[in-house]
């Protein structure tokens, strides 16, 4: 049974399934950002004092970032499976990507011995993990500038550029010098997610901080 | 009928949290008496630490707790809530004021941040290899799971979730009914997210020493 609740006080109506709970509809109008106005209010209010209905409201979100999360990931698939390039055309745009490769090659040396490195202080702050934070640019020269104030005293740590699924990239070792380390690395990042971690000098991980690097929009 | 089914059925038959009359309650309050301020807990705890969290994560979420609570309790000792049968509201926009103050903390100290003149402050975020790697393998079972469902129903999911289409669009474009489309939408759900758990629960292997192999470290 379905039964609309108007409320006298603001107008509002809320779909209350059996009287009691919201409507599965309200919840996922909700869990999508489209309820407004007095119904929202409304719902919200209900929302505080009513656990079945934010045990559902978990699952609706819950489905929701899962459907959107695997429905991307199909989406794109086929895109992907769909070219049909010829032999003759895919041999020739190969040796053409083969140039371009070689060409950029030289360009981009050329280009990164003349761009001054980009300065990224990394530091730890107690907080919520937020992507839209600040990121390191991509294909440029980096300085890693690691605050280490708080951590056991060495004479040198050991430094690692690891990508996300934990492969070292860039190995290195830095002297403390005013509670920081310091480390270049000339040829930059690709876009990603890397992680850079400190270690003692007998290789126990003192820390590990992210890193994101993103490419220009 | 499953033990499911039962399960979730006797769940969904849980009352609205049984809440005391409003006035009594912040009548309680106002007098100072402890009752009160426990029954306002009761109450409230859990739906304002479910709000708090979906709106800001699980970060400090004890303490943003108990902000609210004292914030609540003492604009009811001071009198600020004119009409105690809307405590629920009251509740409701303090809760959202808490909200909209930490998201305003957060922009101010990232802009903070970048006014800083030495190079990019660049935080550490909590997400590991580790976490990266569940994070993929949770997606790689959706991906499996939205696969093996109808594709009809997988259809409808994507449309309805991912491209954020509405009722009525769907509707055109699928030749449904209203009915019929809120009927496959709530079946498509049920089976995508029954399909998750099962897959979920197949992984989880139980634990026994023959589960242990060795693995030959790498020189």
């Amino acid at each position: 049974m379905l039964v609309v609740l108007y409320s006298e006080r603001n107008g509002a109506a809320v779909q209350f399934a059996d009287n009691r709970h919201a409507a599965d509809d309200v919840l996922e109008r909700y869990s999508m950002g489209r309820l407004a106005g007095p119904e929202l209010t409304e719902f919200e209010e209900h929302l505080l004092v009513c656990e079945p209905c934010q045990d559902r409201l978990a699952h609706e979100d819950n489905i929701r970032q899962r459907v959107r999360d695997a429905g991307a990931v199909l989406q794109e698939a086929p895109a992907a499976g769909r070219s049909r390039i010829p032999k003759l055309a895919l041999a020739l745009g190969m040796a053409a990507v083969g140039l371009v490769v070689f060409a950029g090659i030289g360009w981009q040396s050329f280009r990164l011995s003349a761009t001054p490195p980009a300065v990224i202080l990394l530091q730890t702050t107690r907080g919520a993990e937020n992507p839209s934070l600040a990121a390191a640019p991509a294909g440029k020269p980096l300085t890693l500038v690691l605050d280490v104030t708080d951590l056991q005293q060495f004479s040198e740590y050991g430094l690692e550029v690891v990508d996300a699924a934990g492969h070292p990239l860039f190995q290195s070792a830095a002297a403390r010098q005013d509670g920081k380390l310091q480390a270049t690395l000339a040829r930059g990042l690709a876009a990603g997610a890397y992680f850079v971690r400190v270690y003692t000098p007998a290789r126990e991980l003192l820390r590990e901080y992210a890193l994101p690097v993103r490419g220009r929009n | 009928m499953t033990a499911n089914e039962l399960a979730e059925e006797t769940a969904d038959d849980r009352q609205v949290s049984a809440h005391p009359c409003w006035i009594e309650l912040v009548e309680k309050i106002r007098q100072n008496d402890p009752d009160g301020l426990e029954e306002l807990y009761r109450v409230f705890s859990r739906g304002v630490r479910y709000y708090l969290c979906r709106q800001l994560g699980p970060q400090d979420l004890d303490d943003r707790v108990h902000d609210t609570f004292i914030v609540v309790a003492q604009a009811i000792q001071r009198g600020e809530l004119r009409e105690p049968d809307r405590l629920m509201g009251y509740v409701r926009t303090i809760v959202r004021r808490q909200v909209a103050a930490q998201i305003e903390d957060n922009v101010l100290c990232r802009r903070q941040q970048f006014d800083l003149d030495w190079g990019l402050a660049v935080r550490d975020t909590s997400s590991n290899p580790e976490q990266a790697a569940i994070r993929q393998e949770n997606q790689q079972i959706a991906v499996r799971v939205l696969k093996s469902i109808a594709p009809r129903d997988r259809e409808i999911l994507i449309r309805f979730y991912l491209w954020e289409q509405s009722a009525e669009q769907i509707c055109a474009e699928m030749a449904l009914t209203d009915t019929q489309f809120r009927l496959l939408k709530s079946r498509a759900k049920a089976r995508f997210g029954q399909l998750g758990r099962r897959k979920v629960t197949k992984r989880l292997v139980p634990f026994s020493e023959n589960n242990w192999r060795e693995i030959p470290l790498k020189k």
